[in-house]
């Protein structure tokens, strides 16, 4: 078992994550002239890797150099996506700057990129062959998450993962030459566990916008529903139901765990990663229950790198229990 | 040769301006330190003569002036002390007349733009006061290419946001808002209340968006620069990482109307100097540029200047 003692890291609320992309979309037909060589966008994207996700840039040694490169692309693309749908500081203009976000996307499939990251990822897509609807499908995804949603069953919730990080997860999948349909399967549910694992951590910063990724049939089981959630929840009730999904969620990564062992050589060691990663804010999220309310669990390098060792101690496939 | 007299009238004018790039400079191989210094000389007379000039219409004939001038240099008949240090810097390392003139063009859109509507429109104005800086600075540095000039671009605007959310507060007072109109618009912020130095927690935000765009350009600038060009360009990698460090400052204590100018201390510019000169690839990279003059001196015969 992983043994994690320390408080939760909590980040504070309002204020941009470190190393946050904090593009202005609109600034993307500025330069004179200049134009993004190769080089210079993917050494862009590893400087958003390194800077935002330091587990994630540890992780990405592993891989061989051109994958470790689309990953970066790929990353970038999706943090300017997330970041604009997620934080604050962007809500007066999220709408326009994702749509203008997407704009730039199709631009880049027509070999028109002009931000580094799609510079990136255009040369990306057509070195690994990457289907350019899966990148469109979560774009689309996240510009539905930018106003008020919930949904009615876990179903809904799933589905909508699976547009969300599934698309993404099949991009990272195509770049790691894992094509084999049981890995995609595990791959998709993998996906969906990390997402809602992200989205109950992110339950303080989305319940004020009216999106709620408990779905009502869940909230009803605890006495709740989406009025009471968005106002003054009980929060004994909140628990019971965080809890309860934290366990479902636990039993989707249960589920995807075979990817880990069957990817193999490198996939392996950077599935691991991402699949203790993700199991590990899970935890966060356990500990966290009510107090997500106002608070949102981070999982920092020294968090990171204790699970690890905690999981290389006791031999990785022991931690699915 | 670059003529005596007129490389001293630029010293002179460094020495007098009581700027750090007087100690700064002396980091530099001795070529490009003469052409730094005609360089900042006729920054700085342009400045001062607009500043001097007490309202729009003289400095815009200041302006007017000074690009006749520009045009003297470039045509081979340069007249004042400055005009032919510059001149001989322009030759020597092939300073382009656009960039020179975008600078002349930035001074006067200052005199005259007040309020900018759009991000475009701050960009472009950014683009004329600091990158243009920045694109002559790299033409003596280092070989303008594509990459470089793209670096310069980016490094400029950076710089330049990072002055105008400084002094944003300052600025307001002169009635003057560089913060995009548009964007004022879109927090719920009014001029007005800029201008009145009202702060709350729209204005707040505003700030906060405009250090994560500056931040960006930082991003941007840096990616934009090969690991290995670091230590070719290391004074121009300096300047940016000082600037960094304000922004870094500017950001940790927010951006407020009423606070004080955030600098940084003497001895932490010199600490900043200090590691990029003496970092290994720098030294290196120093060793390399001596070697090919040693090369093109010596083995072909030819001699700078």
């Amino acid at each position: 078992m992983i043994k994690i003692s320390s408080p939760v890291e909590v980040e504070k609320l309002g204020t941009l994550r470190s190393g946050s992309l904090a593009p202005w979309v609109n600034d993307l037909s500025h330069t004179h002239g200049c134009s993004w060589s190769k080089e210079a966008s993917y050494r862009y994207c590893q400087k958003i890797v390194r800077q935002s996700d330091p587990n994630l840039s540890l992780w990405m040694h592993l891989i061989p150099k051109q994958q470790a490169k689309a990953l970066a692309a790929v990353y970038a693309v999706a943090r300017v996506a997330d970041d604009l749908t997620d934080e604050e500081i962007f809500s007066p203009l999220r709408q326009s700057a994702l749509q203008s976000w997407k704009t730039s996307f199709e631009d880049a499939c027509n070999q028109k990129a002009r931000h580094p990251a799609m510079v990136a990822l255009a040369d990306s897509m057509s070195r690994f062959d990457v289907d350019p609807d899966l990148v469109n499908r979560f774009l689309s995804s996240c510009i539905e998450e930018s106003g008020p949603l919930h949904f009615e069953n876990w179903n809904q919730v799933e589905e909508f993962a699976k547009s969300s990080f599934g698309s993404l997860g099949k991009v990272v999948m195509g770049i790691l030459g894992l094509e084999r349909s049981d890995l995609m399967y595990w791959a998709e549910r993998m996906s969906v566990a990390l997402f809602i694992t992200c989205r109950l951590r992110d339950l303080s910063v989305d319940l004020p916008r009216q999106k709620v990724f408990l779905p009502s049939d869940h909230l009803a089981e605890y006495g709740l529903d989406l009025q009471t959630l968005l106002n003054a929840p009980p929060t004994d009730s909140l628990s019971l139901a965080i809890s309860s999904a934290v366990e479902r969620t636990r039993w989707i990564y249960r589920e995807a765990y075979p990817l880990v062992v069957e990817a193999g050589g490198y996939a392996t060691a950077l599935l691991a990663g991402v699949w203790l990663g993700g199991r590990t804010l899970l935890r966060l999220v356990d500990r966290s229950s009510a107090a997500l309310l106002y608070s949102r669990p981070g999982l920092s390098v020294f968090t990171f790198a204790r699970t690890m060792m905690g999981a290389g101690l006791e031999r990785l496939p022991g931690v699915v229990t | 040769m670059i003529p005596v007299d007129s490389i001293d009238y630029c010293r002179d004018v460094l020495r007098r301006s009581g700027s750090t790039f007087a100690m700064a400079f002396k980091v530099l191989p001795p070529h490009q330190r003469d052409a730094m210094t005609a360089f900042y000389a006729f920054c700085r007379l342009v400045d001062d003569a607009v500043d001097e000039s007490g309202d729009t219409q003289g400095a815009r004939a200041e302006v007017a002036r000074w690009s006749d001038r520009l045009d003297k240099i470039y045509s081979g008949k340069p007249e004042g002390q400055v005009d032919l240090a510059l001149g001989w810097a322009v030759e020597h390392f092939e300073i382009q007349k656009r960039h020179l003139e975008l600078i002349l063009e930035g001074v006067a859109q200052d005199i005259s733009v007040r309020t900018y509507d759009s991000f475009d429109d701050l960009y472009e104005y950014c683009y004329r006061v600091a990158s243009s800086v920045g694109l002559v600075c790299v033409s003596i540095l280092g070989e303008l290419d594509a990459e470089l000039e793209l670096y310069a671009e980016l490094t400029g605007i950076a710089v330049q946001l990072t002055n105008i959310l400084r002094d944003v507060g300052e600025d307001a007072q002169r009635g003057r808002i560089y913060i995009p109109l548009q964007d004022l618009e879109a927090f719920g912020v009014s001029r007005q209340q800029l201008l009145e130095g009202r702060e709350d927690e729209a204005l707040d935000d505003l700030f906060r968006f405009e250090v994560a765009r500056t931040r960006h350009y930082y991003n941007m600038a840096q990616a934009s620069l090969p690991g290995g060009r670091q230590h070719e360009l290391f004074f121009a990698e300096t300047l940016r990482e000082t600037y960094l460090k304000l922004f870094d400052r500017l950001e940790q204590f927010g951006v407020r109307l009423d606070s004080p100018k955030v600098s940084l201390k003497k001895s932490e510019k010199i600490g900043i100097a200090a590691k990029r000169r003496l970092h290994p690839g720098t030294i290196i990279a120093a060793m390399g540029r001596r070697s090919r003059l040693y090369r093109h001196h010596h083995v072909g015969g030819q001699s700078h200047g």
